[in-house]
């Protein structure tokens, strides 16, 4: 029986747990001030933009057809209105969740219980967007899950959107090894590619010590250069084939 | 270990959720016949259950990381907050927001006491100050006012488009602010009103200075009632979310306020028609030399007794009024 490990380091540990049933804690991945800043950031930049070439647009368009100096206005006016009233309630509504700035920072509105939100909680926190964009960030730092004054209006939550990459998982693991053993190669499997050639070859030769040390046979037939210079497919090669000899 | 047992084990029915998962979400539930559905449901609870057993024994591997990223999604698809869908336009029109109109009507009527209070000490302050008025007016205004002219002339016929786009977006962006004030624990909100109420009875005020009031309440006598009510049920709204916000009760202040923010919703989204139809009435009927004051005033009394009526709808008394909140399955749609 392995012993649990050590509590895990990943959330928040003083936010408040969202359940789900039968009282499972989802641990979900709550945005910070940051991300979330960031996505309105960018929202507000399309805003800007759309809004700019619209303008230009719609003018030049009405120009043309023939429509008097007064109606150009009145077009203007409305669309202008629109876009700036109803962008951020439309996205969300219609993606359930997502605007074009929380699908670059890839965030996601969320209900309180990780659920899918009404419209009308869409509505309700977009709605008073007017008064967070003066208090919002206030309100955010102070609140254990970010919230901003429409999430508590609207009982909704912004989370990070985890990609579904295709995850390494170990097949292969030496017989005492304990959780945070697999969890450190599963890791460095999954960045190996992103770290420098040199820390990707002295952590690698490190793990494969471990390897060595632990589990002999499942390194069978490695020559020691290939250990030097790929410590990383000597890992895969060793850890993640299902073979007969484990 | 017993990891890559726990791996090897369940595997195929993570991965069965995520496939499911995918297709639900790629076709928006019709994906699933009844029997995939079941077994959907099904499965979400064992990926919770190995996702709670992962999280503990297992933290931060790769199955942990899966198992997180497929309980938040498949409680995201699975599970809709609340349980309550927005009322059909229908039942909104007849029962919605007149029971919550109803129910809510003591911000509102605070909202109108306040109204009628700033107005009454502008008209006042205008006995002492005469000029008072033109601090809304701008100062421009008082040339013309000792010609005999109003301000308002200058909103003619060949600009009512304009008028009509500019006047409604800026009423919906004074009613949202009223609305949204609620936030400030309704200091805005109060602002607001007061403000409005203040215009309103020195504006009054300077023109039976000017002897020119006849000429202002034919202007404003076809789109003033409504506006006026449309201001005063937007800061209800606002008023209603102060007091979720200010007295909670016995209950935690999330869920107080949450049920605040629906009420004041359904006020807020129940007046937004009627804003744009004042914006039109405001740009096309108010400023038309060629509609006698009789008639414009009969326009603002009928559209005030239109709203009225749609508001105080006798006929939601029977229904959803007992419940502090109007749940679709009850009662029936006359």
């Amino acid at each position: 029986m392995p012993q649990p490990a050590d509590a895990p380091p990943t959330q928040d540990s003083a936010a408040p747990a969202v359940l789900a049933i039968d009282n499972i804690v989802l641990n979900l991945p709550l945005a910070g001030i940051g991300s979330r800043a960031l996505a309105a950031a960018i929202d507000l930049a399309i805003i800007v933009l759309v809004a700019i070439v619209l303008s230009i647009a719609l003018t030049l368009f009405l120009a043309l057809v023939g429509l008097s100096g007064v109606w150009i206005v009145t077009a203007l006016i409305l669309t202008q209105f629109l876009l700036y009233m109803g962008y951020f309630a439309a996205f969300e509504i219609a993606t359930r969740g997502r605007t074009p700035g929380k699908m670059a920072v890839r965030l996601r509105t969320v209900g309180s219980a990780g659920g899918t939100p009404t419209t009308g909680a869409f509505l309700i926190r977009n709605l008073v967007r007017v008064i967070d964009l003066v208090v919002g960030v206030p309100v955010m730092a102070a609140d254990a899950r970010s919230r901003r004054l429409g999430d508590f209006l609207a009982g909704t939550l912004v989370v990070h959107e985890e990609r579904s990459e295709d995850e390494i998982v170990l097949a292969q693991i030496p017989p005492q090894w304990n959780a945070r053993q697999v969890a450190l190669v599963e890791s460095y499997l999954r960045r190996a590619e992103e770290l420098e050639a040199s820390e990707r070859s002295s952590i690698g030769r490190r793990l494969v010590a471990m390897v060595q040390r632990d589990a002999p046979h499942l390194l069978s037939a490695e020559t020691a250069t290939s250990i030097e210079h790929e410590p990383a497919a000597v890992l895969r090669r060793a850890l993640l084939a299902v073979s007969g000899e484990g | 270990m017993e990891y890559n047992r726990f791996v090897a084990l369940r595997t195929p029915i993570w991965d069965r959720f995520e496939d499911a998962l995918g297709r639900a979400q790629a076709r928006r539930g019709k994906a699933l016949d009844y029997g995939e559905l079941e077994q959907l449901a099904f499965d979400y609870r064992r990926v919770l259950h190995d996702y709670a057993l992962a999280r503990s024994r297992y933290a931060d591997t790769s199955t942990a990381r899966r198992l997180q990223r497929l309980a938040a999604l498949g409680t995201r698809l699975l599970q809709r907050d609340h349980g309550r869908r927005l009322p059909s336009l229908t039942r909104f029109v007849t029962h919605t927001f007149p029971s919550t109109f109803k129910r809510r009507l003591p911000e509102i009527l605070v909202a109108l006491c306040l109204f009628l209070g700033s107005g009454l000490l502008g008209l006042a302050i205008t006995f002492v100050y005469p000029n008072f008025g033109l601090v809304f007016t701008g100062p421009g205004a008082l040339e013309g006012l000792q010609e005999g002219r109003l301000w308002t002339d200058a909103l003619t016929e060949d600009i009512a488009p304009m008028a009509a786009a500019g006047i409604g977006a800026n009423n919906i962006r004074v009613a949202l602010m009223g609305w949204a004030g609620g936030l400030t624990a309704g200091l805005l909100t109060l602002y607001l009103v007061f403000y409005n109420g203040l215009m309103l009875g020195s504006v009054i005020g300077l023109t039976l200075h000017h002897s020119l009031v006849g000429g202002l309440l034919t202007f404003v006598s076809a789109h003033g009632p409504l506006e006026i009510s449309m201001i005063l049920v937007c800061s209800g709204g606002g008023l209603v979310l102060a007091r979720g916000l200010i007295t909670s009760d016995d209950r935690p202040r999330t869920v107080a306020l949450r049920e605040a923010a629906r009420d004041a919703l359904v006020l807020l989204v129940g007046c937004l028609p009627w804003l744009a139809l004042l914006a039109a009435v405001e740009a096309f009927i108010s400023p038309a030399v060629g509609l006698s004051p009789q008639l414009k005033l009969a326009i603002g009394l009928a559209l005030e007794a239109l709203f009225l009526l749609f508001a105080l709808n006798p006929q939601s008394m029977n229904t959803s009024m007992s419940t502090s909140s109007d749940r679709p399955t009850q009662g029936h749609t006359p």
